[in-house]
């Protein structure tokens, strides 16, 4: 079942064409990696596939119904979204942030639900944050705080996780914490689709990875197959050395190697 | 502190303050005369008094006391800034202009209800220049923006007019005009004014919710489902006719709008939503206490409430100075 696909997905801002004719489809169930150097298009795709940018040209489809034709509503109860800016304005407690998600599902000035309470448990729990419910948000740790706002998106309960740079700026453990969590939110049915810099992380969890280069797609496919030297050199200007260990592949950027000059 | 305990202290404090500026003024009437004047009692005088002077003054202070906090809260909360307030869209400024043009033109001194309604006629030009401007599609900067070019010019105007006043006397009226009162408003003034103030507050707690999600930035609260451009609609307008219609009848009085939601927001556990309801109850006691303050402390010198309110306000920058200055090292 395709859970998303943008056909010819054109976005203009400003002046400058950013994305030109993306084709991309997205199952359900699956976690499919955007990758890509700085400036790629990665965020802006996200953007345009929530209706957050205004499209130039092709279409959006969720779940077979094009974007255009839903209401705000709808949209909310079939795709999230965890941006990469983690600010946020005040300084609610974590319990509260994590409601947010649910704030359109119910009707105006009525409080949550037991559906929306459960809900809100349940992505505490699956997020690990129910030991910090209490706290203000603005007292966390950089990882907490992604892992809260993750919870609220997953409070979303909706088809489709859509999360730009969820890893970075967390540490190693972090990190796999997440993107375990994302696993496990997939293997329940949800799809996943992240923009990511590490290129070891999105070999190891990702079932199929698309690379992004200005604006268009360079390569799609099985991790495997997208991250290859040629493709590297060709994006981002770089080698990368590849290895196995039990848990799969290692992948590490390097510098091109040069061939050292010859002394006369 | 629980939110229902918070907004039945600050309603009980509100009620108070409404109390107190009934029995509060220069005609010297006892406490038990007094209320039973209010619902028409045997002495003429007394009647006059409390039903034409003293309850359209309280009703008008209490409106545009609870007008201000709350439309701080939605601004603060709507622009992410905790330094926003009434003026920030130049509505405030506008209005006065208004204002100054009926004094310095003549027609206020001819027939006084042309002030308010000049004012009030600013404040809704002022509405739609911001729309105009920031277009359709505005975000917070472009909005913050258009008000800011809104205010320098209704400032200037207003400058002008003092700077070219005939005479003494009329820059006088338009400065006095300008520091805000309550005193000798009428029940024309809470007809005029009522309406507006009320009509605007619905706006704004209709966008109570979308306050929250907003916490975490548009874009996340469009893919909440919230929908922007009414969110928008709703503020702008809401603010512009409520603010316009207090500014009308009682000029500008600055500060409200800006403490009354800071000095809550910890008590609310920070929430956008919720700090709505308890800025507006402690907005309308603020000013309530204010101008009862203005009648016991120099009941004969008149000092206007945009004085007492400004008064009160630098003090709690310099308390806010130095907390902030605690909270860095």
């Amino acid at each position: 079942m395709i859970a998303l696909a943008t056909e010819n997905l054109c976005v203009t801002l400003g002046r400058r064409q950013i994305l030109h004719g993306i084709n991309l489809r997205v199952f359900g169930g699956e976690i499919v990696g955007i990758l890509g150097p700085n400036g790629a298009g990665k965020s802006t795709w996200l953007k345009a596939v929530l209706g957050l940018v205004p499209l130039s040209g092709g279409s959006v489809t969720l779940s077979g119904t094009s974007l255009s034709d839903l209401s705000a509503e709808a949209r909310a109860r079939m795709v999230s979204y965890v941006p990469q800016d983690r600010e946020v304005a005040w300084s609610l407690t974590v319990e509260a942030i994590v409601s947010l998600g649910r704030l359109a599902l119910r009707p105006a000035f009525a409080g949550p639900s037991t559906a929306d309470s459960a809900a809100i448990e349940q992505a505490m729990a699956d997020a690990d944050v129910l030991r910090l419910r209490g706290r203000p948000i603005t007292e966390l740790s950089g990882g907490e705080r992604a892992r809260v706002l993750i919870a609220r998106a997953l409070a979303q309960d909706a088809v489709v996780l859509l999360a730009d740079e969820p890893a970075s700026g967390l540490d190693p453990a972090h990190q796999l914490a997440l993107l375990a969590l994302l696993r496990k939110k997939a293997a329940a049915g949800s799809t996943v689709v992240l923009t990511i810099h590490e290129l070891h992380l999105a070999a190891r969890w990702c079932d199929r990875l698309i690379l992004l280069h200005d604006g268009r797609v360079a390569a799609a496919g099985l991790p495997g197959d997208v991250l290859t030297r040629d493709n590297m050199l060709n994006v981002y200007g770089c080698d990368i050395y590849t290895a196995n260990s039990p848990q799969g592949p290692v992948i590490i950027p390097l510098p091109i190697s040069r061939p050292e000059p010859v002394k006369p | 502190m629980n939110n229902t305990l918070l907004n039945t202290a600050l309603a009980i404090v509100l009620i108070t303050a409404f109390v107190a500026s009934l029995v509060t003024g220069p005609a010297a009437i006892p406490l038990s005369q007094s209320f039973e004047a209010l619902f028409g009692g045997a002495n003429e005088a007394a009647v006059l008094v409390m039903q034409e002077i003293r309850l359209p003054r309280a009703i008008l202070g209490l409106l545009i006391g609870a007008t201000l906090g709350l439309t701080g809260a939605v601004l603060q909360g709507y622009l992410r800034n905790p330094l926003a307030d009434p003026g920030i869209l130049g509505i405030s400024s506008a209005a006065a202009l208004g204002a100054v043009i009926a004094i310095y033109s003549g027609l206020a001194a001819m027939l006084p209800i042309t002030l308010p309604v000049a004012a009030m006629a600013g404040a809704l030009l002022a509405v739609f220049l911001i729309h105009r401007l920031a277009g359709r599609h505005a975000g917070t900067i472009t909005l913050i923006l258009a008000g800011l070019a809104i205010s320098t010019l209704g400032g200037a105007l207003t400058t002008l007019a003092l700077n070219l006043s005939p005479n003494p006397y009329a820059a006088l009226e338009i400065v006095f005009w300008m520091l805000g009162s309550l005193t000798d408003r009428s029940w024309l003034h809470v007809t005029l004014a009522a309406p507006f103030m009320i009509a605007g507050w619905f706006m704004l707690f209709a966008a109570a919710r979308a306050l929250d999600a907003l916490t975490l930035g548009s874009d996340v609260a469009a893919t909440i489902g919230i929908d922007l451009a009414r969110t928008r609609t709703l503020i702008v307008i809401g603010a512009a006719i409520s603010v316009g219609a207090a500014t009308a009848v009682a000029g500008a009085i600055g500060f409200v709008g800006l403490v009354v939601p800071h000095v809550l927001r910890p008590l609310v556990g920070h929430q956008p939503s919720r700090l709505l309801p308890a800025s507006a109850l402690a907005g309308g006691a603020l000013i309530l206490a204010a101008d009862v303050a203005v009648r016991v402390i120099a009941p004969a010198r008149d000092i206007k409430l945009g004085v007492r309110t400004a008064l009160i306000g630098a003090p709690f920058f310099v308390w806010l100075v130095f907390k902030t200055r605690r909270e860095l090292v």
